[in-house]
């Protein structure tokens, strides 16, 4: 599993490579958390290239929802592969987490 | 005394005795020659000859078993037995012999005069005997099949020169003469050449037996020349004109004569045997520590800084234990800690120069430039680190005070006692990692116990045939099932805790309270699941949720209310359609919003159960177990069991899935937590 940063003007977008267990969750965790506090809140989780997300993986990501909405911030998900989506709809993270199909649909979000 | 006196006095005393009937025989044919004719009964030469040799053979029998009892082969001790005999000898001998000079002018002076004589065979045939099997001892010290044999045929050799004694009564023919000693000469020379007992002897006693064994040189020059020439004045008795002693006379020379030579030549390879015996005590030691399990590491810090000292011969040494933070001296020797600290870092620096990693050597160290000040202190050093393919224990550094004093034999010893620390070093580490865990695992067990008890025994009730079976991956898993009626309604509850171990058993506790609670409130389904929700939420840690399925059935009309909280869906199976229906209503997994959540987060399923329809609930582990090519179960496969199964109890139901599941895996255990449950209607 591998995670990547990329900075844009206003958004950071963080890339979610292979699969994502509890080992590699909590370097998850603690990129997530060094974004915020770095006071980088506007942040864009690339997922199209993740193949597999396990419940460790998703309560890593889950934690952080409430705390950015919080602290003002935006958190969205794009180009979740079908078993993954599905994965997010069983468990309703769909209806509080921002998702949409692609990266340029993710940028246009930010833009607005 | 007395103790010497019961241990050999039954050894010595038929030797001691023939001797004595030897003796009185030579002063009885004195007396017979002196007054001729006036004594009847003349005692005839073999007589005499005899008792020799009856004197002879019993000498040669007690010191085969005295020196068998007393040696200790490879100890200098069975040398200084052979010099303390000859030596007591040669003083007997002198004492003797000063005595019939004091008595020679009178009548008693044949008595004294032949005594003396007496003395000189009785002490000569003693000493040369014993040092035979002292040097059968040392020479048998790694015995062989031929080394015996050959002892067995120097053995014969001698009672053959024994019976030399009655040479004078027959005609030998000079070719057995020189067959005989072209014989003994050549098991001699086998035997002398056998000196492997110096090879176990260090610097020091080798030096010693050098010493120990000139003396003894010394002591059989005398014997032969001195003590025997008394007899040789003597034309009644020679022994040198005899045969008897003179095989052993021959062997005790040579072997004395090669004895010293070898050691003397054995000597500069001393310090590389020594090397060998620090090195197996160093290792016997440590090897002790390995197996004793409450030894502390300092013991072994303590024996690598002491043998290596002792090998090395070093002025100062000290071992130290870094790691990224701090160092510290964990032993010192001559030398103050805050030097060793002041000196450590700077041959660490030109440590990373080197080709191996592991040892270090400097011969001379004015040639590394910043250790040029320390020249005074520090000449030359050896540097190991102690460390295993994983670990490391700290560095060992032996240095001396002058230039190039290394021996390369050092550098191969050093790295083994170094290398068999720190395996005791990590054992020691992993004796108590392994303690630890055994403690880790007691828990663990306290724990699967405790949920054992948590999780409640499913029974069929008037309505309903139940069965559910549960299987966790590892000691203690996250999925729990509970059922609970009243007047009006059949509750089922069904969850999943993201993690597992210990944490998922005390939150599964915390859930069964909340639920003993929440059930007898008769709350609506969306409602218990909000507030479920908030209950969670306040003890859940923030990356953790529930999965949960909520079913409530009203006992006489069969009808069955459905709420999902991020619960994998739920299969009915129509009697009446001959369907599998999946249901799977919008929901939020427990912990996950940790609000209020709003009725708008959770839709109700309704659904109307009749006789002999099914439900099956079951957690994730089911539909995701994976075949061998990793593709996973699916809603699909499940959905066709349960309607091929359909007319089954529930429980056949519950192992038929479980057949399959394994067909499908094909293993006997599941990587996840799986929990299944199936209800009929009556």
């Amino acid at each position: 599993m591998k995670v990547e940063l990329l900075d844009s003007e206003n958004f950071t977008t963080v890339f979610l490579i292979g699969e994502i267990d509890a080992y590699s969750s909590i370097n998850i965790q603690q990129t997530l958390q060094n974004l915020l506090d770095n006071g980088k809140k506007n942040i864009h989780i690339n997922c199209e290239q993740l193949e597999y997300i396990s419940s460790a993986g998703l309560g890593a990501l889950m934690s952080f929802v409430e705390e950015i909405e919080n602290s003002n911030g935006t958190m969205v998900f794009s180009g979740l592969k079908p078993k993954v989506f599905n994965v997010f709809q069983l468990l309703g993270l769909d209806q509080i987490m921002k998702i949409v199909d692609n990266q340029t649909e993710a940028i246009t979000f930010f833009q607005n | 005394m007395r103790r010497f006196f019961r241990k050999y006095f039954f050894q010595l005393l038929p030797s001691f005795t023939s001797w004595l009937i030897l003796f009185s025989i030579e002063l009885y044919q004195i007396v017979y020659d002196l007054n001729r004719g006036e004594i009847l009964f003349p005692i005839p030469n073999p007589v005499k000859d005899f008792f020799h040799f009856l004197f002879l053979v019993f000498i040669f029998q007690a010191g085969k078993n005295i020196v068998k009892k007393e040696a200790k082969p490879t100890s200098l001790e069975i040398i200084w037995l052979v010099v303390g005999i000859g030596g007591t000898g040669i003083i007997i001998n002198a004492l003797s012999n000063w005595i019939r000079n004091v008595y020679m002018a009178n009548y008693s002076s044949i008595f004294w005069y032949n005594l003396d004589k007496y003395i000189g065979i009785l002490t000569n045939a003693y000493f040369f005997i014993t040092l035979t099997f002292v040097y059968r001892q040392l020479i048998l010290f790694r015995s062989t099949k031929t080394k015996q044999n050959a002892w067995f045929l120097l053995d014969v050799l001698i009672y053959l020169g024994f019976l030399g004694l009655f040479e004078k009564y027959f005609t030998l023919y000079v070719i057995f003469i020189i067959a005989y000693w072209v014989f003994a000469f050549c098991i001699i020379i086998y035997l002398s050449i056998h000196t492997e007992w110096v090879a176990y002897l260090n610097f020091k006693e080798k030096l010693m037996g050098i010493f120990f064994m000139s003396i003894v040189l010394i002591i059989q020059l005398s014997y032969l020349f001195l003590i025997n020439a008394k007899y040789t004045t003597d034309n009644k008795f020679n022994v040198l004109e005899n045969l008897d002693l003179e095989v052993i006379y021959l062997f005790c020379l040579l072997y004395t004569f090669f004895c010293i030579l070898v050691l003397a030549f054995n000597l500069p390879t001393s310090s590389l045997y020594e090397l060998r015996q620090v090195e197996r005590n160093a290792l016997n030691e440590i090897n002790k520590v390995i197996l004793k399990s409450k030894a502390d590491s300092s013991e072994v810090y303590n024996i690598l800084m002491n043998y290596g000292m002792r090998s090395a011969k070093g002025d100062f040494g000290w071992i130290i234990f870094s790691d990224n933070e701090s160092s510290r001296i964990i032993q010192a020797i001559n030398c103050d800690d805050h030097v060793a600290m002041d000196i450590h870092p700077i041959i660490n620096k030109y440590w990373s120069y080197q080709v191996d990693k592991k040892n270090f050597f400097v011969g001379d160290t004015a040639r590394l430039s910043l250790l040029k000040n320390k020249s005074h202190f520090i000449g030359s050093f050896f540097a190991t680190k102690i460390c295993t393919q994983d670990n490391e224990y700290g560095d060992l550094v032996l240095g001396w005070k002058h230039k190039n004093v290394f021996e390369l034999e050092l550098y191969s010893f050093l790295s083994i006692i170094t290398e068999q620390a720190a395996i005791a070093l990590e054992n020691k580490e992993l004796f108590k990692k392994s303690i630890t865990l055994e403690r880790y695992q007691e828990q663990l067990k306290i724990a699967k116990d405790f949920q054992d008890r948590v999780l409640p025994k499913i029974q069929s009730t008037e309505y309903f045939d139940l069965h559910a079976v549960n299987q966790e991956a590892d000691e203690i898993g996250g999925d729990y099932l509970e059922t609970y009626q009243d007047n009006e309604f059949f509750h089922i509850f069904i969850a999943d805790v993201a993690g597992k171990g210990t944490t998922a058993a005390f939150y599964m506790a915390e859930l069964k309270g909340m639920l003993q609670i929440l059930f007898p409130l008769q709350l609506a389904p969306i409602a218990f699941i909000q507030k479920l929700n908030t209950a969670v939420s306040n003890c859940l840690s923030a990356n953790l949720f529930i999965t949960a399925n909520y079913l409530r059935i009203h006992k006489s009309s069969l009808k069955c209310q459905f709420v999902r909280a991020g619960h994998t869906p739920l299969l009915h199976y129509s009697q009446k359609d001959k369907l599998v229906y999946q249901y799977q209503p919008k929901g939020i997994g427990l912990g996950i919003l940790r609000k209020e959540l709003s009725d708008k987060n959770f839709d109700v399923q309704e659904l109307q159960l009749q006789k002999n329809d099914l439900l099956l609930l079951f957690t994730d582990g089911i539909i995701e177990a994976r075949n061998p090519n990793n593709e996973e179960l699916g809603m699909d496969i499940l959905k066709d069991w349960l309607a091929s199964f359909n007319n089954l109890s529930s429980l056949d139901i519950n192992y038929c899935i479980l057949e399959q599941m394994m067909a499908f895996t094909n293993e006997k255990k599941f990587d996840d937590d799986y929990t299944l449950f199936t209800l009929k209607v009556k």
